[in-house]
């Protein structure tokens, strides 16, 4: 069936921004704008956007924000964050603050420098997140863990997005990780107003290279926050990754795991907790090539209010992939009669010998495990924020830094606090 | 009855038997024992035929019926049975249906006439009652959810039904507590008959003490490296095995 | 388990791609000419003496087929399908409207005969263990014979080819066709809506629980023919009927067209219960010939506490594309699909189900078994939903994939889209292969590799099997067994 869809103003707007750019771009910058103009914004027909229809939820493409945008703002890092004794590296609207960073105290084996944007950007196939990054960030942050390092001190990337004028800010940052290093990273997104910030984070790790990945999304409520993260893994290589998702209005965080080589292994959980009318998209495909790798998933999401959450697993098994151990599982709890969950974990299989599972739920809040509680004197709200707690656990367990894991599960009690008071 | 000659095996490219003889008429019961790594279970999986168990060299006779060149439900057909030291499990297939099946068609490779439903329920009672086994169990997909017990008393009861010219019971006892052995060993024992050979694979004496061999061998490095009677077991269990590791080498 | 032993023989006694309802029966048939257009259509209503309305309806889906596309969406590729070098209709040469089984050419009866269906009332009344199944013969466009129209006229109960449902109740078919499956619901149903031939009508009255099993026995003969079957089911308040149906085909070297509808319409407190066993040519060991099997089923819950349960188990076709699904509008109402889909030389299937969940307390279930082998793609494809107004809604859903062989793929596409608090979904799935260590330990106990295997899937399928009235799940338990044959060593 031909339908045309009528072009959106957000659509519109950003045709122009693109047009405007592309009279003077060139390689991969010029690259991505024309697979912009090409393509558009993503909608429902497409089939990975089938649930965020980008042509819906954006109302407006705002201009990009400039240096000159950081304004007066109170840039303050969390306190639970804080307290972890974190080297930070902070960035406003996507550019580094010098004067915010322990630039000069960066911990032993670890390198940050600032490139142009087009210089760690591959552009061989074209996504929208990539490509609005690609074609409007000023500049990519690289952060370097030299091989054999064992870092212990967390290193924090501070994402703050002042939207006291409505902007949109682009960030691209890579992290590379070299052969045998360690590291724990925690990425912060926060931000004021109603402004879009999107985020492409390009991950490598080296052969027997181990990172801890911490993810906190604090966007602004009226905030769209789009993230892409690319994630390579080497031989025997090792990925813990964490997000804790509890921003933005529309919100989509798409995680594309490749591995390059046998025997790694990605750990991949997410915690969600969304209410008002947040939209929360989880993507995550994970691309198995090669042998005896293990990839396992875990998708935890509390929807309260008019929230809608998504999560869209893909598992591929390629021909060349043996011994194969792939697991995705999303457990979803609605609060409210309103609230929405989507989910569609699949998977592609083309190799006999592996094993693959997924399971996914969606269901409300035990009413026996409730009773139980309340009969043992518990009030109706604490229990359901013990059960919630309970459940969002299964996600912060994975953490593997103890004082990180405290930290943030203080931050998703904080999150169910709120809902306690209210 | 078994007869082996300078049996030598490969699995993954590397030699785990070199040179193993071995004779078990028929009546008798021979134990073979040894040190972890000596070729005890590759040669359970070589007798039975496991694809990658390559033999490279020697032979192996079942009542001069060369059996090497057989296919594993050949050689099933032919008598040889296998008590695994890890039965699999086999989701959604009734024990009873298993069991049936694998008797008719051992019959039917035999050309002998399939046993009619109730003649083969007849003969499941008599068996499973003799080896304390519920009805409630054989309905039960095979070995799906088995106790480690229940495993092994459900391989002796296929034995039992199967009534196979040669046992061989690859550490039948591991996992096994002394309730469960001795009704394992009784099993065992009322099989044992003048034309009907025992190859007892086990580390422990314990279960020599239940089903008494009538020789017991040492394996050691792939090859037989001495033979004795039931007491070579008790000496073994006292000293070890330390002594053959270095012999052999 | 009789059955499994069968299968075993089944497996012994065939030749390795030996598909055993490949003969052609040789008969004199009568054609349209090939081709589609709006007097093609004109001649198929006439041929079948329908009313203007039916006509009407007819040309106007296929003015719209004409501005629509094929789906591309599913993981299957096949060649392009010239739809004007088909012919649309085809029937055998015979007097019109056989009254009575003696009438039917005796070739025709005799391909029945060997492909095990029994149409003789008398030879199934005589047998002492067959339970007594009615059924509707349908041979390329047309349907020869239905077997038990009087008997089960005697309970209210209407089941006839629905060409003469068209003439003998055309109010009931104008209130009920098409109101599950729009003529514009997708390309292949707007085409059935415009060309369809044949199929069966049922009627069930209100209170009245079926007699006998109902089924439908399709087989396509005549080369370069598409069949588009239609089949409409309406099961009053409180009313129960378990309907099977079977399918073959001649094996041809080219790909033959399958288009059919199946809708079912359940009121308060009735059910339906509808099983296939479908073994359509699945084409030769070189992925040639073959169906292309392009179905629209779907059954309305539309009463309370109705209830509508698929089960279906694929094992032909070349190109299977089909998703029986449930509507659940009435409280309480209930929809089931087990399936068990087998694929296996070039074989590709995209099938699966949808549950919507519009009335309160609706629950649903879904149990899916996908095996491939050989060179096969086998995607399990599903989609439950619950709208915001479905308080109390369950879904259970379990799909298992089993791959055997490594040039095999299976996929799983599950959507699942909960729109209020109080709703429990539960999705399981699991891929697994036959290992060699399970293969073995049947082996060592006396079965060979083509028995164990079948042993071992059949296990995998159980649950599934289960379902089946028992003839069916006999017949699917050997198909079993034949489909995966040669796919290990």
């Amino acid at each position: 069936m031909n339908v045309n869809i009528k072009k959106s103003a957000a659509e519109l707007a950003l045709e122009a921004q693109v047009e405007v750019l592309l009279e003077n771009a060139s390689g991969g910058q010029a690259q991505a704008l024309e697979s912009l103009r090409h393509n558009g914004m993503p909608h429902r027909k497409l089939e990975p956007w089938v649930y965020t229809d980008l042509r819906n939820l954006v109302r407006d493409t705002y201009r990009p924000a400039t240096e000159a945008d950081r304004g007066a703002g109170d840039f303050k890092i969390d306190p639970a964050l804080a307290a972890l004794g974190v080297c930070k590296i902070v960035r406003v609207n996507g550019f580094l603050q010098d004067d915010l960073s322990d630039l000069d105290a960066l911990p032993d084996g670890v390198s940050l420098k600032v490139q142009d944007i087009t210089a760690g950007v591959e552009v061989d196939e074209h996504h929208f997140i990539a490509d609005m990054v690609t074609a409007f960030a000023s500049n990519s942050l690289v952060l370097e863990v030299a091989p054999g390092a064992n870092v212990e001190q967390p290193i924090l990337l501070a994402n703050f997005t002042n939207g006291s004028v409505p902007v949109a800010a682009y960030a691209h940052t890579i992290v590379k990780m070299g052969e045998g290093a360690s590291a724990t990273i925690i990425e912060s997104l926060e931000g004021e107003g109603d402004y879009q910030s999107s985020n492409l984070l390009d991950v490598s790790l080296s052969d027997k290279a181990n990172l801890n990945f911490v993810r906190w999304q604090n966007e602004d409520v009226a905030a769209v926050h789009l993230a892409l993260m690319r994630l390579t893994l080497g031989e025997a290589s090792k990925w813990q990754g964490f997000t804790l998702t509890e921003g933005a209005r529309v919100s989509r965080n798409e995680m594309a795991i490749r591995f390059t080589a046998p025997a790694a292994d990605a750990h991949i959980s997410v915690a969600k907790l969304l209410r008002g009318e947040q939209h929360g998209d989880t993507t995550i495909i994970v691309d198995h090539a090669v042998p005896e790798c293990d990839s396992n998933e875990i998708i935890k999401s509390v929807l309260e209010d008019k929230a809608r959450g998504i999560f869209q697993g893909k598992v591929i098994v390629r021909p060349g992939a043996h011994g194969t151990d792939g697991r995705q599982a999303s457990d979803a709890l609605l609060l409210s009669d309103q609230a929405e969950m989507d989910s569609k974990p699949e998977l592609e299989i083309y190799n006999d010998d592996v094993q693959c599972a997924h399971g996914a739920t969606v269901g409300e809040i035990d009413e026996d495990l409730l009773f139980y509680l309340r009969a043992r004197g518990i009030p109706l709200k604490e229990a359901e924020s013990l059960l919630v707690q309970a459940h969002v656990g299964g996600a912060l367990e994975s953490i593997q830094n103890e004082d990180v894991k405290n930290a943030m599960t203080g931050l998703a009690a904080r999150w169910l606090t709120r809902r306690a008071s209210s | 009855m078994l007869s082996i000659k300078n049996l030598h095996a490969v699995v993954d490219g590397q030699e785990i038997l070199r040179g193993l003889n071995l004779e078990v008429p028929a009546g008798e019961v021979h134990a073979i024992m040894g040190p972890n790594g000596a070729g005890k279970s590759t040669l359970s999986y070589v007798l039975a035929g496991k694809a990658g168990y390559e033999v490279t060299k020697g032979s192996v006779t079942l009542n001069g019926e060369n059996i090497l060149e057989m296919q594993p439900d050949e050689r099933a057909s032919a008598g040889v049975f296998l008590a695994f030291q890890y039965p699999m499990e086999i989701p959604g297939v009734p024990t009873l249906t298993f069991l049936r099946q694998a008797l008719n068609s051992q019959l039917r490779t035999r050309g002998e006439d399939e046993m009619s439903t109730p003649d083969f329920m007849r003969l499941i009672r008599e068996k499973s009652a003799e080896l304390k086994i519920e009805q409630d169990m054989l309905k039960r997909a095979v070995n799906v959810g088995f106790s480690g017990g229940e495993k092994k008393r459900n391989e002796v009861l296929q034995m039992a039904v199967l009534q196979p010219k040669l046992c061989v019971l690859d550490e039948t006892d591991s996992g096994l507590d002394i309730d469960a052995l001795r009704i394992v060993s009784d099993g065992v024992n009322a099989l044992r008959s003048p034309d009907r050979a025992f190859v007892i694979i086990t580390h422990y004496q314990r279960l020599l003490d239940y089903i008494v061999p009538d020789k017991v061998h040492v394996l050691s490095k792939g090859r037989i490296v001495r033979t004795g009677d039931k007491d070579l077991a008790l000496e073994l269990e006292d000293k070890g095995y330390a002594e053959f590791e270095e012999t052999a080498a | 388990m009789v059955a499994i032993k069968e299968t075993v023989d089944q497996v012994k006694g065939l030749d390795v791609e030996e598909y055993k309802y490949g003969f052609v029966t040789d008969i004199e048939s009568e054609k349209a000419p090939k081709g589609l257009n709006e007097d093609i259509i004109r001649f198929i209503s006439e041929k079948k003496g329908e009313p203007d309305w039916m006509l009407e309806s007819r040309l106007d889906a296929y003015r719209r087929w004409r501005t629509m596309t094929e789906p591309t969406w599913a993981k299957v590729d096949y060649h392009d399908i010239d739809f004007d070098d088909l012919y649309y209709f085809s029937a055998p040469k015979t007097k019109e409207g056989p009254e009575s089984i003696d009438d039917v050419d005796p070739e025709l009866l005799r391909t029945y005969e060997k492909l095990g269906i029994p149409l003789r009332e008398q030879e199934i009344l005589a047998g002492v263990k067959t339970s007594k199944i009615a059924v509707d013969a349908i041979f390329d466009s047309v349907s020869v014979v239905t077997t038990f129209k009087e008997e089960l006229a005697k309970s209210g109960v209407i089941f006839c080819p629905i060409s003469e449902a068209l003439r003998d109740h055309p109010e009931l078919v104008r209130k009920y066709l098409g109101s599950v499956v729009p003529v514009s619901d997708n390309f292949y149903a707007t085409l059935n809506s415009a060309v369809f031939s044949d199929g069966s009508f049922v009627y069930i009255p209100e209170g009245v629980r079926c007699p006998m099993e109902l089924s439908t026995y399709f087989r396509i003969n005549e080369p370069n023919t598409g069949q588009f079957e239609r089949t409409l089911i309406i099961a009053e308040k409180g009313s129960y009927v378990s309907y099977l149906e079977g399918c073959t085909a001649p094996m041809r070297d080219e790909n033959q067209l399958h288009a059919a509808i199946v809708e079912l319409i359940a009121h308060e407190d009735a059910e339906i219960k509808y099983s296939t066993v479908q073994n359509w040519y699945p084409g030769d060991k070189d992925g040639k010939g073959g169906i292309y099997n392009f179905v629209t089923k779907r059954g309305d819950c539309r009463g309370d506490n109705s209830k509508i349960s698929w089960t279906q188990v694929e094992t032909g076709s070349a190109v299977t594309w089909k998703y029986p699904s449930c509507i659940l509008r009435g409280d309480n109402s209930q929809g089931e699909f087990y399936s068990i889909a087998i694929s296996n030389g070039y074989q590709q299937v995209d099938s699966g189900t949808k549950m919507i969940h519009l009335g309160k307390n609706t629950t649903s279930r879904i149990i899916s078994k996908g095996i491939s082998a050989g060179k096969s793609s086998n995607t399990y494809r599903g989609k439950v939903s619950a709208h915001r107004k479905a308080t109390g809604t369950r879904n259970f859903t379990q799909c298992d994939s089993l791959l055997i062989g490594d040039q095999c793929s299976a996929h799983t596409i599950p959507y699942m889209d909960a729109k209020n608090r109080s709703v429990t979904f539960e999705h399981e799935a699991t891929t697994s292969k036959i290992s060699e260590d399970q293969l073995f330990y049947c082996q060592q106990r006396g079965l060979n590799e083509e028995e164990a295997v079948a042993l071992i899937v059949n296990g995998f399928c159980r649950e599934v099997l289960q379902q089946l009235p028992m003839e069916f799940a006999v017949e699917a338990q050997k198909l079993v067994g034949i489909s995966l044959e040669g796919s290990v060593g």
